[in-house]
């Protein structure tokens, strides 16, 4: 499989477990605009969380949220209702843990059925702005659109060579 | 009533999960963020239950159970964990965990792995109204774990 070829199937995994989560899980409603988009750069939103995929394959997941649905999956998530004072705090949280989420659930519909694959704890970024492609890497989004706004996911990897996942 | 340590590395999960328990009649001794703290304070704590994510840093979930498990042959573990992977679910089960869940988990799935472990517990739960309609509610989904040597 070329590499171009896995940032895309590894995409679709997981935008396809995000739909089911967002929906059955969360009860929000999400639909998969249906455009997979090969990009030079990927402007992020204020929330930004990134999680390594390693092992069989080495590639960077990032999904940034709009605000007002990560407030919204953050009430969703948590267990009862959250205090105001607590709520900032939880919400961090909840980016990093839903995304951890989401990419757990894609495991098994990746490419050679995930054996092999490991993934890093969550790391959640604020106020980053953008991503730059490099030379060699390819870089792919895509996006789910909810009533609260969007929620985007990239994948990125270096696409000299081929793997054999 | 069980006392119980819960590892996450993550705010909202170790909040989730301890809600959970405590509604469930059952008390929360010990919070930990990865595998060495859950060592640490499982021998300081000595908890009836320890609920346990894979994905931490430090020492993820895999290998605190099976450091728990030379330090207490007969500690009981719930994996709690994202990932789906049959291989996941087999490996945590041979590492010695007793039960396993899928994120994002709910009061029914947890209160029946925890009767899967412990079979004669009795629920002094503390369920709010609301709590109680949604345990009647709940769909079980739980991972058949009994035949994985």
């Amino acid at each position: 499989m070329e590499k171009g070829e896995l940032l895309k199937e590894v995409l679709k995994a997981i935008i396809y477990r995000a739909e089911l989560f967002l929906i059955d899980e969360m009860h929000i409603e999400a639909k998969f605009d249906a455009n997979y988009r090969f990009v030079d750069k990927i402007d992020l939103k204020k929330y930004t969380t990134m999680i390594g995929i390693g092992g069989a394959i080495n590639l960077l997941f990032y999904v940034t949220y709009n605000d007002s649905l990560l407030d919204n999956l953050t009430r969703a998530f948590a267990y009862g209702d959250i205090p105001e004072a607590e709520f900032i705090e939880l919400r961090d949280s909840a980016a990093g843990e839903i995304a951890n989420t989401i990419i757990g659930h894609s495991l098994s519909d990746f490419p050679n059925r995930g054996k092999g694959v490991t993934i890093t704890p969550p790391v959640t970024i604020e106020d980053a702005k953008s991503i730059v492609k490099t030379n060699g890497t390819g870089m792919i989004t895509a996006r789910l659109v909810t009533p609260y706004g969007n929620m985007e996911f990239n994948v990125i990897g270096l696409l000299k060579g081929e793997i054999n996942a | 009533m069980l006392k119980v340590l819960v590892v996450d590395d993550s705010l909202i999960m170790r909040r989730n999960v301890t809600k959970m328990v405590e509604a469930l009649g059952h008390k929360v001794i010990g919070e930990a963020k990865d595998g060495h703290e859950s060592i640490t304070l499982y021998m300081r704590l000595k908890p009836d239950l320890v609920t346990m994510d894979i994905t931490m840093p430090e020492m993820d979930g895999i290998t605190a159970v099976q450091e728990l498990k030379k330090i207490d042959k007969h500690v009981k573990i719930i994996m709690v964990t994202s990932h789906g992977q049959e291989e996941m679910v087999i490996n945590a089960i041979r590492s010695g965990a007793g039960g396993y869940l899928l994120k994002p988990i709910n009061l029914m799935k947890l209160r029946e792995t925890i009767r899967k472990i412990f079979p004669n517990i009795v629920d002094e739960t503390t369920l709010t109204q609301k709590e109680a309609a949604l345990l009647e509610n709940e769909d079980i989904c739980l991972p058949e774990i009994e035949n994985i040597s």
